[in-house]
């Protein structure tokens, strides 16, 4: 979310983009958890995977990079001075 | 080998490289220059301080002994990382609003600012990080040794021998000197070790190096890419069939959870924290660091096996392998990156044990003995430097001792994963303080103790192998004999993983102990207030407190407390910039709640929330919690997320009302417009007669030549008109009523049939008059209606005498039959007139809309009989239509009535 | 030359006794039922002054008048407008159509008599 898009006030659209990065910075460590565990972590095992590298090795790993690389671009999009404005991150939980 | 001599002047530049870093990181930081080191890139190195040498070189051991199994220990806080929306964001939030020290005054903050609390906490830390920091002292003394080769001049025993316990000591002692340099250079947390941080930054990017160097190395030197070193591999070295059991789970919780729980961690992650915002960088930047650390671990694993004699210790694989292959600069490089990764954890772990020895052994019985008398200003600051200085010592004392007794032991190689269990002995009350208000002290105690209770029972006595505490008897066959107590099988829990059993009784027990005792003990005022001001962190700003906890002191006495432990200068700024925020002239602010209250967290923020809260109390008087308030505003927060989401509901409500306010709104102004329409009618309908008899009779009075004929003529009319006027207006009156009459009527039993019949001989004379015939059609005989009679006569005349009046026919004709049609009594009344116009059909049951264009006698139609008798059939819940039009056909009209199911089956006889 | 009026009203009591009282004024009476009937009566017989009722059937008063005025060959007629409702709106909207007279019933003889001599003298127009 660049500095341009944002509207002046905590608007809708804003809020909207920013719960939306909040929610998806609380589903990634989840999917990411249950990917790494049985019985998903299971279905690889040492034969060679990607260019002689055990396809156990290339999942973790791969699945190590995707994660990092997801909340790096999630993590640029929610750091926004609005993020921890309770009226726009909790709406539902602000004073009235 | 390289020579003691040029390792120990490696070792000696690059240390004097750190104190060089550290010396120009808080110089930078007090000329006010400290961008670079409060910026994301620094606090990210400075948590990386997670890796210690037992990663640097117990990372390929593990991957020797157990495959993919040393993943887990990175990637439990890349969980926690990736995920620090949940715990992380909140954790640093907590630790700035409330000057948190250290996780021992996390949680004794959190419980009612208790001090038992916090010293459990601390020993607990001190007693899970000694050990700890033995490993590091070993792992940089047979580093030391190794590479210089002063032990063995064979590979394949390098470690074996006596370990330089000489060596060891001057580690540590420069250790302590840099660390007490750097690290107690002042005390607030606020004013945080950006030195500390700087050098802890820097050695984060040598081991990052170092490591990546000799994985390099081995991939693309000693080998011809990854896929060769793989092929290397022994047949199932990566283990995978075993490896992603109960002990992959349990290691990754155990990490995640150490990255919390770590004292140094929790020191570098929130404590240090400059910005809240440098966490959605460290999210994913520590995360990478992690798997960057853990990329080349296994290339160097099976490069170890495949170089390395068989008898090589595989934790030294790193240092080794260069060695072996003659690269003497990299093994140099290497050998920084282990010293790194151990200087970096044990001057954090110092500095962090350091604060909470002080802050919450020292300072609570320093001020308890009576003749430590303190009144000068400073002296509580220069007491709590000394105790931290002195308990880095002790600390780093504890750990070479540790060292000492127990290097020749294999007890320190697994030391790393039961410290990780020991400080996860604080995750129940941890997590349960920031999101659990009922979360009580007494439940984190309990749970806290027996967690910590079953941690050294079930894993750190039994590490000892029998040489410490714990005789190897009670291991292998519990306390007395008993094997039901056997510790490494409590309660009869065998065959499982010592790690994996001790972790599940203790930490089971003490989220069980912390839930039950919580649940049972309410907490106290205090308890309960701070549990709000954690829990809802996000909702309640911590000067809230000031609302609930009535405090009286002089500003002098409050003054003089605050320079004994501040210094004169600080305390001088704080309290003549909060008297400026007061208004208030002078230097001495008001010393109200709110300015007690934020006197209390600066002051937490060096001594800890406990000692502050207790030096406080000493100067303070009558303070009382106001409960009432407190129980009412603690609530407050629970209330209005209940409210909002009342609100939400409500808001949904509310669009609903208004919508139905609309409509009804829309129907008030048809009425409203209904009633000027019949009062206009009416008007008009009352002006008509009135016109007539106005006119003549002022004929009457103003023509005295008239004849007697006229005269007679016009009175007549005069007449007419005026019982025309007494007809509406009665009429109008009877409408009123109807549509007024909120009561039901109280229904009889009627014979329909006769009522109809004295209706129709009512209108016999009209009807002859009129020269028109009534016939009657189909009948339905004996029949019992629930009516009242006098009504239901009046909606037959109507309808009669309107099809004799408005009956255009030449021969007028009239048919009435009555049926039974389901459970309904009809009447049909119908005339041969011309009908009803179709675009008159839809009002004739309004009130003065006459459907007869032409008539016979116009001067004797309302236009209300119509309305009237619509109105009267539904009140006697029946119906009144008209039927539609049948070409040549006049107009039908169809009384119903709901009829007496009792009498129909005589009616059908 | 006698004046001739014609009214235009369904109320055969009210048409009678305005009959009388401009009969023996000296006017000429003729009476229609429903708006249709007094737009032809209007256009056939060109009367000296129309006394019209507002509720009429078939075309209402206001049809007439709207109906008259647009007439070139009979838009001069002085038109007077009878009604039972004599609101100030029923009033503004007869005036805007272009009604001479506004009398609500109950009238006074009187008047009724005076405002068709005002109409049918040459000074014209009532205020």
């Amino acid at each position: 979310m660049t500095r341009k898009r944002r509207a002046p006030v905590p608007g809708a659209a804003t809020a909207t983009a920013i719960r939306k990065s909040r929610d998806l910075a609380m589903i990634i460590p989840v999917v990411f958890t249950l990917l790494i565990m049985k019985p998903m972590i299971h279905l690889f095992g040492p034969e060679p995977g990607l260019a002689g590298i055990p396809a156990i090795v290339v999942y973790v790993f791969g699945l190590w990079t995707l994660a990092v690389v997801l909340t790096a671009w999630n993590a640029r999009r929610l750091n926004t001075p609005e993020t921890n404005d309770p009226l726009v991150m909790d709406p539902q939980d602000s004073p009235p | 080998m390289l020579s003691g001599n040029l390792v120990f002047a490696v070792s000696l530049g690059y240390v004097i490289l750190l104190f060089l870093v550290a010396f120009w990181g808080d110089k930078k930081a007090r000329t006010g220059s400290s961008a670079l080191f409060q910026s994301p890139l620094i606090y990210t190195l400075s948590i990386s301080v997670y890796c210690t040498s037992w990663t640097f070189y117990g990372a390929v051991g593990s991957a020797v002994r157990s495959g993919l199994e040393f993943a887990t220990i990175y990637i439990g806080p890349t969980i926690v990382f990736i995920g620090f929306w949940y715990l992380l964001r909140k954790l640093v939030r907590i630790g700035r609003v409330h000057r948190i020290t250290s996780i021992a005054d996390l949680l004794s903050s959190r419980y009612g600012k208790g001090e038992s609390l916090a010293v459990l906490v601390t020993l607990i830390a001190v007693i899970g990080t000694t050990p700890y920091i033995a490993l590091q002292l070993k792992a940089v003394t047979n580093s030391f040794q190794v590479i210089s080769g002063t032990v063995v001049s064979d590979l394949a025993h390098p470690v074996f021998g006596d370990p330089d316990y000489t060596t060891a000591f001057w580690i540590a002692f420069g250790m302590a000197i840099f660390t007490i340099v750097f690290g107690t250079r002042n005390i607030d947390a606020n004013e945080r070790h950006h030195g500390v941080v700087a050098a802890i930054a820097l050695e984060a990017l040598v081991k990052l190096f170092a490591l990546l160097a000799v994985g390099l190395f081995v991939v693309f030197s000693l080998a011809d890419g990854p896929g060769e070193v793989f092929s290397w591999a022994p047949p199932d070295f990566l283990k995978t069939e075993d490896v992603f059991g109960p002990r992959w789970v349990s290691l990754t919780f155990l990490a995640a959870t150490a990255v919390i729980c770590l004292p140094r961690q929790f020191q570098v992650t929130v404590v240090e924290n400059s910005d809240e915002r440098h966490l959605f960088t460290a999210s994913w930047m520590f995360p990478l660091y992690l798997m960057l650390i853990s990329l080349f671990v296994l290339p160097i694993a099976i490069a170890g096996l495949k170089f390395l004699p068989e008898t090589a210790n595989p934790d030294m694989f790193v240092l080794t392998l260069p060695m072996a292959m003659n690269q003497h600069t990299l093994a140099l490089i290497a050998f920084l990156g282990g010293f790194s990764s151990a200087t970096s954890m044990v001057i954090v772990a110092c500095i962090a044990l350091s604060t909470m020895v002080s802050n919450h052994i020292v300072m609570p019985l320093a001020l308890r003995l009576p003749w430590i008398e303190m009144k000068a200003s400073g002296d509580i600051r220069k007491l709590l430097l000394f105790s931290r200085r002195a308990s880095i010592c002790l600390v780093l004392l504890l750990g070479f001792i540790y060292f000492r007794l127990s290097a020749k032991s294999d007890a320190l190689a697994s030391i790393g994963l039961i410290a990780f269990l020991g400080v996860a002995q604080f995750l129940p009350s941890l997590i349960g303080g920031l999101y659990w208000r009922q979360a009580s002290a007494k439940g984190a105690f309990a749970g806290l103790a027996a967690g910590f209770m079953l941690w050294l029972y079930t894993l750190f006595f039994p590490s000892f192998e029998g040489q410490f505490v714990m005789p190897l008897s009670v291991i292998e066959n519990g306390p007395w004999g008993i094997t039901f107590l056997q510790p490494q099988a409590l309660f009869g829990l065998t065959d499982m993983d010592p790690l994996v059993h001790a972790l599940f009784w203790s930490l089971s027990i003490n989220t069980f102990l912390f839930v039950i005792v919580s649940v049972i003990f309410d907490p106290k005022p205090l308890e309960r207030l701070q549990g709000a001001l954690f829990v809802d962190v996000f909702r309640t700003p911590a000067d809230n407190e000031s609302r609930f906890i009535r405090r009286y002191a002089a500003s002098s006495d409050l003054f003089v407390l605050a320079q004994r432990i501040l210094g004169t200068n600080t305390a001088y700024r704080l309290f003549s910039d909060f008297a400026k925020k007061q208004g208030v002239s002078g230097h001495l602010p008001r010393a109200d709640d709110e300015f007690i209250g934020h006197l209390e967290r600066e002051l937490a923020g060096s001594v800890g929330a406990a000692t502050a809260r207790a030096m406080i109390s000493q100067v303070v008087k009558g303070e009382t919690i106001s409960l009432d308030e407190l129980m009412k505003i603690v609530d407050e927060t629970q209330q209005v997320i209940d409210y909002s989401r009342q609100l939400e509901v409500k808001s949904h409500q509310l669009q609903q009302t208004a919508r139905q306010l609309r409509d009804a709104n829309e129907r008030l102004k048809q009425l409203d417009l209904q009633k000027d329409d019949f009062l206009s009618q009416v008007s008009h309908e009352l002006r008509t007669p009135m016109t007539s008899i106005r006119s003549f009779a002022q004929i009457l009075l103003e023509t005295p030549d008239m004849t007697v004929e006229e005269t007679q003529r016009f009175t007549g009319i005069i007449l007419e008109e005026s019982m025309r006027l007494t007809r509406l207006l009665d009429e109008i009156l009877d409408l009123a009523r109807l549509e007024g009459e909120q009561v039901p009527w109280v229904l009889q039993r009627v014979d329909p049939e006769e009522t109809l019949e004295r209706a129709v001989e009512t209108c016999h004379g009209l009807a002859s008059q009129a020269a028109t015939e009534i016939r009657f059609g189909d009948r339905v005989g004996d029949i019992e209606v629930k009516a009242e009679a006098d009504r239901l006569r009046q909606v037959y005349l109507n309808l009669i005498t309107n099809a004799i009046k408005y009956n255009t026919s030449d021969t007028p004709v009239i048919t009435i039959r009555t049926t039974l049609e389901d459970d309904r009594y009809c009447v049909y009344i119908q005339d041969n007139g011309e009908g009803i116009r179709a675009d008159d059909r839809e009002r004739i049951f309004k009130k003065f809309s006459r459907g007869w264009r032409e008539s016979k006698d116009s001067r004797s139609g309302t236009g209300l009989g119509l309305a009237i008798s619509w109105q009267i059939m539904q009140r006697l819940q029946g119906d009144l239509e008209l039927l539609p039009q049948i070409p040549g056909d006049g107009a039908c009209f169809r009384v119903t009535l709901p009829f007496d199911s009792i009498k129909t089956s005589k009616a059908a006889e | 030359m006698t004046t001739r009026v014609l009214v235009a009203e369904d109320e055969p009591n009210i048409v009678e006794s305005l009959s009388f009282i401009l009969n023996r004024s000296g006017c000429d009476v003729t009476s229609v039922t429903d708006g249709e009937a007094a737009l032809t009566s209007i256009r056939a017989n060109r009367p000296n002054v129309v006394i019209l009722d507002v509720m009429l059937p078939k075309m209402n008063g206001f049809e007439v008048l709207k109906a008259v005025r647009s007439d070139a060959s009979v838009k001069d007629i002085p038109i007077i407008i009878l009604t039972a409702k004599g609101q100030s709106q029923d009033r503004r909207m007869a005036e805007e159509i272009g009604a001479n007279a506004f009398v609500t019933k109950p009238f006074s003889n009187q008047h009724i008599i005076e405002t068709v001599q005002k109409l049918t003298s040459p000074s014209g127009e009532l205020t």
